[in-house]
């Protein structure tokens, strides 16, 4: 692809150093860096909020903790996962990576990016800051609705919801900036010759997640906005008492809350291709047609949100349009997943380990994607909703389809970003932990849910003890695991074997010109595309 | 990085005004639609 080689090994350090260097930087790989290591962070944060929950889930009874604390961590672990965890990685790989695949200096408007993310960490303080002030007396702890502020209980909650509620305007006020910044860098920051059809799979990804963010974040920001006057201004939007109408919520939250699956999924969806292709040593196969499916998938993500609440009552040609809508969404699916075994078929294989993580991922993504159509049907959804069967499906696509698409990339990208190899053996160890681990964590939900055991409770009947034994032990095998993922990532980081400016033999691309670490501003000289 | 305008490009200034723009105005309308539901 690219016809100039980039060799700076001078590197002229014009900025301030120590803290002043974080606080202000206005650098892409910094402040990429910066997103990264709160990603993970707080990754370890929600991981340990859940095995507590798993912890009290071991047996029946109540054992550990009270319901309503109870509540409170599901509801923290998954705005923290979902929010400060997966988004900020994504957008840590892109602010890294997508100037690098361009072959652009940095990102179009690189202070809009410092603020982008420094709105982060004051976010992460008020998801969690509840909890502390509650062993302080103040308040009842953080928000116990779930994720999803579902009203009235969020209407009626106690300062953990309003903490939530500015903490997710916060959060969405990052993410639209992040994503104006990501448009406009694809959009005119291009080297010369790299067309749009030319531009890295990851870059597409992430241009559609960017155009979804802006689509459906102000909807959510508007909703909760409405949350907060009906808590303390006295209006009525949701509130039924006041002849307001809580299943409006749902249907706002959801506009937003669906496509969100596939903002956290498109940018793995973009540099997953990129890797099959690396370590196949052979073109990624349909690229347009994948080019297209994400477009197409893009589109369909803001028009199926009702398939998460058919249970709460609507009208049937409502309920057949969201169904039918729904299941839609598989066939550009099926056409990503052809395209991304067809990049390997009859490759030149080898299985480092981003090459595990990702061919793990597509097997594991995929019953995650199999199981979702199994609920977007109307009638079995009946039975299925509200059960740990939608627990199981939604962690087959979040943590395996999601945080391992991320490790997956860690690995990928981290000796081209540290300029060290990590631990392989480590790598393939952390790797086999987390898939079998991960499958014996989720698997037993599948059950349990099919068994009718229903979501976030606390406590359970005697029929479902040995299920969750099994998935509670398993949990703690997949959260201690974790630790090799943070011990590699910080060992390569402080040193090791040098790695290479191309890294993998098979690698592809403009950010495989740069030197391992890429030079402190990149592409000083413009490489053209052919 | 600052802008260097071509006579092909729109400014990255422009585009980040008119999403920017577009996010807060979707912002308003989600609301000012609950309001008449």
């Amino acid at each position: 692809m690219s016809t100039t080689t980039v060799a700076h090994h001078e590197e002229h350090h014009d900025h301030p150093a120590g803290i002043m260097r974080w606080l202000t930087t206005t650098n892409h790989k910094d402040i990429g860096t910066m997103y990264l290591t709160f990603a993970l962070i707080m990754f370890l944060v929600g991981g340990v909020m859940i095995l507590a929950i798993r912890a009290e889930l071991f047996q029946p009874g109540l054992q550990l903790m009270n319901p309503e604390f109870y509540n409170q961590l599901i509801g923290v672990h998954a705005l923290i996962m979902i929010f400060a965890a997966l988004m900020p990685a994504a957008t840590g790989f892109a602010n890294w990576m997508i100037p690098l695949q361009i072959g652009a200096p940095d990102m179009a408007l690189p202070r809009l990016n410092n603020w982008g993310f420094w709105l982060l960490p004051p976010s992460a303080i008020l998801l969690t800051l509840p909890f502390t002030l509650a062993l302080f007396g103040i308040g009842d702890g953080a928000l116990a609705t779930g994720w999803t502020f579902y009203p009235p209980l969020s209407v009626q909650g106690g300062i953990g919801v309003d903490f939530a509620i500015f903490a997710v305007h916060l959060l969405g006020i990052s993410s639209v900036l992040g994503s104006i910044n990501i448009i406009v860098t694809l959009f005119n920051m291009r080297a010369p010759g790299m067309t749009l059809m030319k531009m890295p799979m990851f870059a597409w990804g992430w241009l559609i997640t960017a155009f979804l963010l802006i689509a459906t974040i102000p909807v959510l920001a508007g909703a909760v906005t409405m949350l907060l006057t009906d808590r303390h201004f006295g209006t009525h939007f949701f509130d039924a008492a006041g002849g307001g109408d809580p299943i409006m919520f749902q249907h706002l939250f959801w506009f937003f809350g669906h496509p969100e699956v596939y903002i956290l999924l498109l940018p793995v969806w973009g540099f997953i291709p990129q890797i099959l292709e690396t370590f196949s040593r052979k073109p990624m196969y349909g690229y347009k047609a994948q080019v297209y499916s994400l477009w197409a998938i893009g589109a369909l993500a803001v028009v199926v949100w009702a398939h998460h609440f058919f249970t709460a009552g609507m009208p049937v040609p409502a309920l057949l349009y969201f169904m039918y809508s729904t299941m839609a969404i598989s066939l550009p699916l099926a056409v990503l997943f052809f395209c991304w075994i067809k990049t390997m078929w009859k490759g030149s294989m080898s299985f480092e380990t981003p090459m595990l993580f990702a061919v793990g991922w597509i097997i594991l993504f995929g019953i995650g994607g199999l199981t979702g159509l199994v609920l977007a049907d109307v009638a079995a959804d009946a039975q299925y909703h509200n059960s740990y069967f939608v627990v199981a499906h939604f962690h087959y696509t979040l943590f395996a389809g999601g945080i391992m698409g991320i490790m997956a990339g860690t690995y990928y990208w981290l000796p081209k970003m540290t300029g060290h190899m990590y631990s392989e053996k480590l790598g393939k160890l952390h790797f086999w932990l987390t898939a079998i681990s991960f499958n014996l964590t989720f698997i037993p939900q599948f059950f349990l849910g099919l068994a009718g055991m229903p979501r976030r409770i606390p406590d359970y009947a005697l029929q479902f003890t040995e299920f969750n034994m099994i998935s509670s032990i398993s949990a703690f095998v997949l959260g201690f695991s974790q630790l090799l993922f943070v011990y590699n990532i910080v060992t390569c980081a402080r040193g090791g074997k040098k790695a290479t400016d191309q890294v993998w033999e098979g690698a592809k691309g403009l950010e495989w010109t740069l030197t391992s670490p890429p030079p402190y501003h990149s592409f000083t000289e413009q490489p053209t595309v052919k | 990085m600052d802008d260097k305008k071509t006579s092909t490009k729109v400014s990255s200034k422009k585009i980040a005004y008119i999403l920017g723009g577009i996010a807060l105005i979707w912002y308003v309308t989600s609301m000012f639609t609950i309001w008449h539901h």
